[in-house]
């Protein structure tokens, strides 16, 4: 559950054109971003109602640090007005994400910082920005050999021999 | 003597009894040189030894598992994990089935794998045993059955798969007819999450007679959410339910046997009101260039129609586009084969393909323009579009219509004749972009009268044989000031050309030096000269660098061979079919440098 925190509206200047949130992250930096931008994030916009029906403004303290949210936020930002069929709570779920370019662009980072994103994007829920982390880490291993794939992803082979053996496995690849 | 570890094995500690051994702190190592040289003293018997192995494989994997769960990737909750996994899973032509080596990773990533029904949704029949995995693995997640050729399946497998009807969204069968006729109980089973219904029935050559004949009851009538329909060697009635809300139908046959008698085929068409995308490859028998205007059978409508595409004998693609009424927006692709002997009234039905009052514009073949041609091993491409922008994207995936005139190699001067009467039967006015490599020369006097009227051309690229006849157009053309044979030509290519080749106007350069030159004179010179693979010297090159813009030449000396990489790129065995290869092919012509981008805009701007 996060941690909501009471703050001065001084602190939170939301009576402008668009609203504004204060976002806290885990290395307790203060990021100030508009509410449409984050309207993408089912936590955010659930929060948000929260805060409408008590009347008050508070932070939203968030578990990751200030660069993933930073991230995260870039990614809200460029897809600001934007429809993406997977952030759709009435559409079907897609199978899989489409293909955005932009996103490999902007995924194009390395293996942990990735898994910081898709860990954010997962507690942000942003369906859209999970897909394309998936793509993006399924993309790094993709054709690999089992001991590749635990070299990329800093996995060890925990298997008993007879799990490693065992008929069951057989139709496992 | 058994081993002195410092403390019970961490997989024990793990799993809460801490109390005999004090906790491992950061740095500490559970290895030092005194426990190995208890563990490896001579006074240990094997079995000590044994046992000291096991024990220590075990502390082993569980120093592993417990390092797993530190691992960042471990961290992912299983739904994320599962969504990787199911990227992996997309299907691939070249790695088929290679998702399944993550379930080899970790204990973790196969627990992940195996309880995740939807990676198991695409039934692999290599085994029975697989087959009946995937089954369960799967749960009641929607399947995808794609058999391939029953042929090489077990049969009881297949079947196992179509139990589950009920839950099968894809489902494609191929196999001979008994084969297709021992699985039919199923298709006669109600399929409500049928999307994609495929069924092809192996040939045997028999035309008519040997196709699949569909049973009336299929899927009960009832297959609410059934979309495409694709079906080869295959005869469906059209009095089926399931019809009336497909939105794709492909019907298919390997040659101009027909599947579908013609009347037959218009009657199916018209139970389906809603399709989107229509194909038809050799469906109906072939049908007589006499006698293929008959307009006895009703005109079927199909108002929401976004894709035509029709693969059969001239006058049978003639027939059917006078029998159906279409959106003007619909995007046509015909292929038709013409037959040897090449009779001159068949491609007399060429504007009938398009002037059919059937499609909803007034005059559809006087509103095309085509604006690309090429032709090359035995076929003719023409593409054309509804707007006249001369500036327009010529890419032919876009194009309005696209008909393919295909005769093959080998028979002696039936390219001349068809470019000819092609050209003769379509207006040419528009054309933009040339490509030619016919098998045989063709003459000055066919080049001159194909493409008299096309006075916009801009682009030509010409290979091997055509080269020669078209350097004697391009030189003779313009020597009378009048003539206007490609006035507008401004890049040209010649490819596998020699050009000391000698007729009695000169040698093929003597002969393009005096047409390059004519044209300059008169202002309507060449821009862009490419010499690819040609036999020409580097002194005619400087030569012609004179007079044209731009040249640009492999610089490969006479009697020079293309390597393998050239070779690939521009040995097409069939340019006009493959868009892709016609572009790679052109691409020296059309792209071959940034600079050739600025050079086309002021070419455009002219």
């Amino acid at each position: 559950m996060p941690t909501i925190v009471s703050v001065d509206d001084s602190t939170v200047p939301g009576e402008g054109s668009s609203r504004l949130l204060l976002l806290v992250s885990s290395d307790n930096k203060h990021i100030v971003v508009e509410e449409d931008i984050m309207s993408r994030s089912r936590f955010i916009s659930k929060q948000v109602e929260g805060f409408e029906a008590t009347s008050q403004r508070h932070a939203i303290l968030l578990p990751f640090s200030s660069f993933v949210l930073n991230k995260v936020i870039e990614y809200c930002s460029h897809y600001r007005g934007y429809y993406l069929l997977e952030d759709d709570p009435d559409a079907a779920p897609p199978g899989r994400s489409p293909v955005r370019e932009w996103d490999q662009e902007f995924l194009d980072v390395d293996r942990n910082m990735l898994l910081r994103i898709i860990k954010a994007a997962h507690y942000l829920e942003i369906k859209s920005l999970v897909g394309s982390c998936a793509r993006a880490i399924a993309d790094m291993i993709r054709g690999k050999t089992t001991e590749e794939m635990r070299e990329i992803l800093g996995v060890e082979n925990d298997f008993t021999p007879e799990e490693e053996h065992s008929p069951s496995s057989k139709c496992t690849g | 003597m058994p081993l002195n570890l410092p403390h019970k094995p961490p997989m024990l500690a793990l799993e809460g009894d801490r109390s005999q051994s004090p906790p491992l702190h950061s740095g500490d190592s559970l290895v030092n040189e005194d426990n190995i040289a208890s563990a490896v003293s001579s006074a240990r018997t094997p079995d000590d030894m044994d046992k000291d192995i096991e024990q220590l494989e075990n502390v082993l994997r569980a120093l592993k598992k417990h390092r797993n769960t530190l691992s960042p990737i471990s961290r992912l909750p299983p739904e994320i994990l599962s969504r990787i996994f199911s990227h992996l899973a997309a299907p691939s032509l070249n790695t088929p089935w290679m998702w399944q080596t993550v379930s080899h990773v970790c204990r973790r990533w196969r627990e992940v794998a195996v309880f995740s029904p939807l990676l198991w949704t695409s039934i692999d029949f290599r085994s029975a045993a697989w087959t009946m995995e995937f089954l369960q693995r799967s749960q009641y997640a929607p399947l995808a059955v794609h058999t391939g050729d029953l042929l090489h399946r077990d049969i009881n497998s297949v079947q196992w798969a179509l139990h589950e009807m009920p839950r099968i969204r894809e489902l494609s069968l191929s196999g001979n007819t008994d084969t297709l006729e021992r699985l039919e109980d199923h298709l006669l089973e109600e399929s409500p999450l049928l999307e994609t219904l495929s069924l092809s029935a192996t040939s045997h050559g028999r035309g008519f007679d040997d196709c699949y004949i569909v049973p009336d009851g299929l899927l009960a009538g009832y297959a609410p959410r059934l979309r495409k329909l694709s079906l080869s060697m295959c005869r469906v009635s059209p009095t089926l339910p399931i019809l009336a809300g497909l939105t794709h139908f492909h019907a298919s046959v390997p040659d101009p046997r027909g599947c579908f008698p013609v009347s037959d085929l218009l009657a199916l068409l018209s139970m389906m009101p809603l399709l989107e995308t229509l194909i038809l490859e050799h469906a109906v028998p072939a049908l007589e260039t006499t006698g293929c205007t008959g307009s006895e059978e009703p005109v079927v409508t199909l108002n929401r129609l976004a894709s035509l595409q029709l693969n059969d004998t001239m006058a049978s693609c003639a027939y059917l586009l006078s029998h159906l009424r279409v959106p003007a927006s619909a995007a046509l692709r015909v292929i038709c084969g013409i037959e040897r002997p090449y009779e001159d009234d068949e491609i007399e039905l060429l504007p009938r393909l398009l002037v059919s009052p059937r499609i909803e514009r007034a005059t559809p073949f006087a509103a095309l323009h085509f604006r690309n041609l090429s032709t090359a091993d035995g076929s003719l491409r023409v593409a054309g579009w509804y707007t006249d922008d001369i500036n327009g994207d010529n890419d032919e995936s876009k194009a309005d219509a696209v008909i393919t005139l295909m005769w093959g190699d080998g028979s002696t001067g039936m390219d001349t004749r068809i470019i000819r009467d092609t050209c003769a039967s379509l207006d040419l006015s528009k054309l933009q972009t040339l490509y030619v490599s016919t098998q045989e020369s063709m003459s000055k006097d066919s080049w001159i009268s194909s493409f008299q009227t096309s006075t916009q051309l801009k682009r030509a690229c010409i290979r091997g044989r055509s080269v020669y006849g078209f350097v004697d157009a391009f030189d003779a053309s313009l020597k009378t000031r009048g003539s206007s044979f490609l006035p507008r030509l401004r890049i040209l290519s010649l490819e596998k050309a020699q050009f000391a080749r000698a007729s009695h106007a000169g040698t093929l350069f003597q002969r393009l030096w005096r047409g390059v030159n004519t044209r300059a004179e008169i202002r309507a010179g060449l821009r862009w000269l490419n010499l690819w693979d040609c036999d020409i010297t580097g002194q005619e090159v400087q030569l012609l660098h004179g007079v044209v813009s731009k040249v640009w030449w492999d610089s490969r000396p006479r009697g020079c061979t293309m390597s393998a990489d050239e070779g690939s790129s521009f040995d097409l065995s069939h340019p006009v079919l493959d868009s892709h290869r016609w572009s790679q092919s052109t691409r020296h012509l059309f792209s071959h440098e940034q600079a050739l981008a600025d050079f086309m805009q002021s070419i455009l701007a002219d």
